[in-house]
């Protein structure tokens, strides 16, 4: 589509959108989230009350759409989002895309998972820890006859955290530089890693 | 292997590996992230046949070109072309069988370009596409299998006027089925009822024409012998099925006579 192709659909959604308002008066307020109905709860009564630290907001990443091409570019862009699904189990203690992306043969994701428990369940959580690589630099290798993985190989810093809760004090930990290999493949038209090792 | 504990090293080298990830709650935080891994997987490994996020045939990443370089520096590569050619009398330096730098010659750098360039010339056989059904027809709606017998192929050429044997291993294999769907994956399929790359028509066309485009990794080995050397970058070929028909099966309930 042109740029003015863009700006046209653009106009339509919108005059689709300002028409849909006018012939909406029985269903009451609910599309405008510029004048919803006042909310009048405020948090700020609860703010001064403790110190105590609390869990921070994460969203939940995303894969790269190149993550849907079963090619040694998928397989980077697979190792990425790997590596962001972990920091973000570590932070919230969800691990479910973590473990639907683990396959049951990986050691390092099933003492992943069991870490991140064992802290959540100990009413704590972890900040920062993101481990980041530079995807440029990562190397791969194609599966073979023999060997049905790929193997992502790639230098991961990994940034400083705390993990709370697990102890009276924050635990800190420094960041660190690791040589990381991930073995995946596809599986039902998804990767899945194999393992993980560290050197 | 530095960043394990002797415990956890003397654990997995005992054979006990199902004991590591018990074991990982115990382990020093300073370790790699204080879990359990899965040694098998070598770290740091650089394999001839390795890539980065820009290889393709059309584009070789800069790192890629410089990882080749130093396995050709490694190995000698342009003095192993040199003195082969010295003894078959062709090219080279006659006067030493060493291997001298020679400064009107091409560099390591010229060399692995040369090859990569060499490589995607090559006429490698482009592998046959079997589809299932196997006729000039199939079904709207229902499974279209296809599968391909790529292998690797060992082709001779000249580099420098130097023999050289270049062994194509296929890694890769995109599918276009001729309706405006693609499928990349790695898989070279297999045949009914073990078939794992397939695809369904939605509607009838008079002619689809399936194309196969296979992605190949290149080796080389000088004048015949020696070690397997990695080429940068992959060659690419393209294969075409005859044009099949798409038809849709109308299906008319008629009444018991």
């Amino acid at each position: 589509m042109s740029r003015s192709g863009r700006v046209l659909a653009a106009v339509a959604v919108c005059a689709a959108l300002a028409l849909s308002g006018c012939d909406g008066g029985g269903e009451g307020p609910t599309a405008d989230p510029t004048t919803a109905e006042p909310t009048t709860e405020e948090p700020t009564s609860e703010e001064p009350t403790s110190e105590a630290p609390e869990p921070p907001e994460v969203e939940s990443p995303t894969p790269a759409p190149e993550t849907q091409t079963d090619d040694h570019v998928g397989a980077i862009w697979a190792a990425r989002y790997f590596l962001d699904l972990y920091a973000y189990m570590r932070a919230t203690g969800d691990t479910a895309s973590f473990e639907a992306m683990s396959a049951p043969e990986c050691q390092f994701c099933e003492s992943a998972v069991d870490n991140a428990r064992e802290i959540h369940d100990a009413g704590g959580w972890v900040e920062g820890g993101g481990l980041l690589f530079d995807i440029n630099e990562a190397t791969v290798e194609y599966p073979t006859a023999d060997e049905p993985n790929y193997f992502v190989r790639f230098t991961a810093t990994e940034e400083p955290s705390v993990i709370y809760g697990r102890e009276d004090t924050p635990e800190d930990k420094d960041g660190a530089t690791f040589d990381v290999a991930v073995a995946l493949r596809v599986v039902d038209g998804k990767f899945v890693v194999y393992g993980v090792n560290a050197g | 292997m530095r960043w394990l504990r002797p415990g956890l090293v003397a654990l997995v080298s005992a054979g006990l590996l199902l004991c590591a990830s018990a074991a990982s709650a115990e382990l020093d935080d300073s370790e790699f992230l204080g879990h359990a891994l899965d040694d098998a997987i070598e770290v740091g490994a650089v394999s001839h046949l390795t890539v980065r996020l820009p290889d393709s045939g059309d584009h070789i990443s800069p790192s890629t070109s410089g990882a080749v370089v130093e396995v050709y520096e490694e190995n000698d590569v342009i003095c192993a072309l040199r003195q082969y050619a010295d003894e078959d009398g062709n090219l080279g330096n006659e006067e030493t069988d060493l291997c001298p730098e020679d400064e009107d010659g091409p560099t390591t750098a010229d060399v692995v370009a040369l090859v990569a360039q060499e490589f995607q010339r090559l006429p490698i056989a482009a592998p046959s596409i079997t589809h299932q059904p196997d006729a000039d027809w199939a079904l709207v709606n229902m499974d279209f299998i296809v599968l391909t017998d790529a292998q690797a192929q060992v082709l001779e050429t000249t580099i420098l006027g130097v023999p050289v044997a270049v062994r194509a291993t296929p890694v890769h294999y995109a599918w276009d089925f001729g309706d405006g769907a693609t499928l990349a994956t790695t898989d070279p399929g297999s045949p009914y009822p073990d078939h794992t790359v397939s695809h369904v028509y939605t509607s009838s066309a008079d002619a689809v024409t399936v194309t196969l485009t296979t992605s190949w990794q290149g080796e080389l080995q000088i004048a015949g012998s020696g070690s397997w050397l990695p080429i940068a970058g992959m060659a690419t070929t393209t294969s075409v099925a005859d044009p099949v028909e798409i038809v849709a099966m109308d299906v008319r309930l008629v009444p018991n006579s």
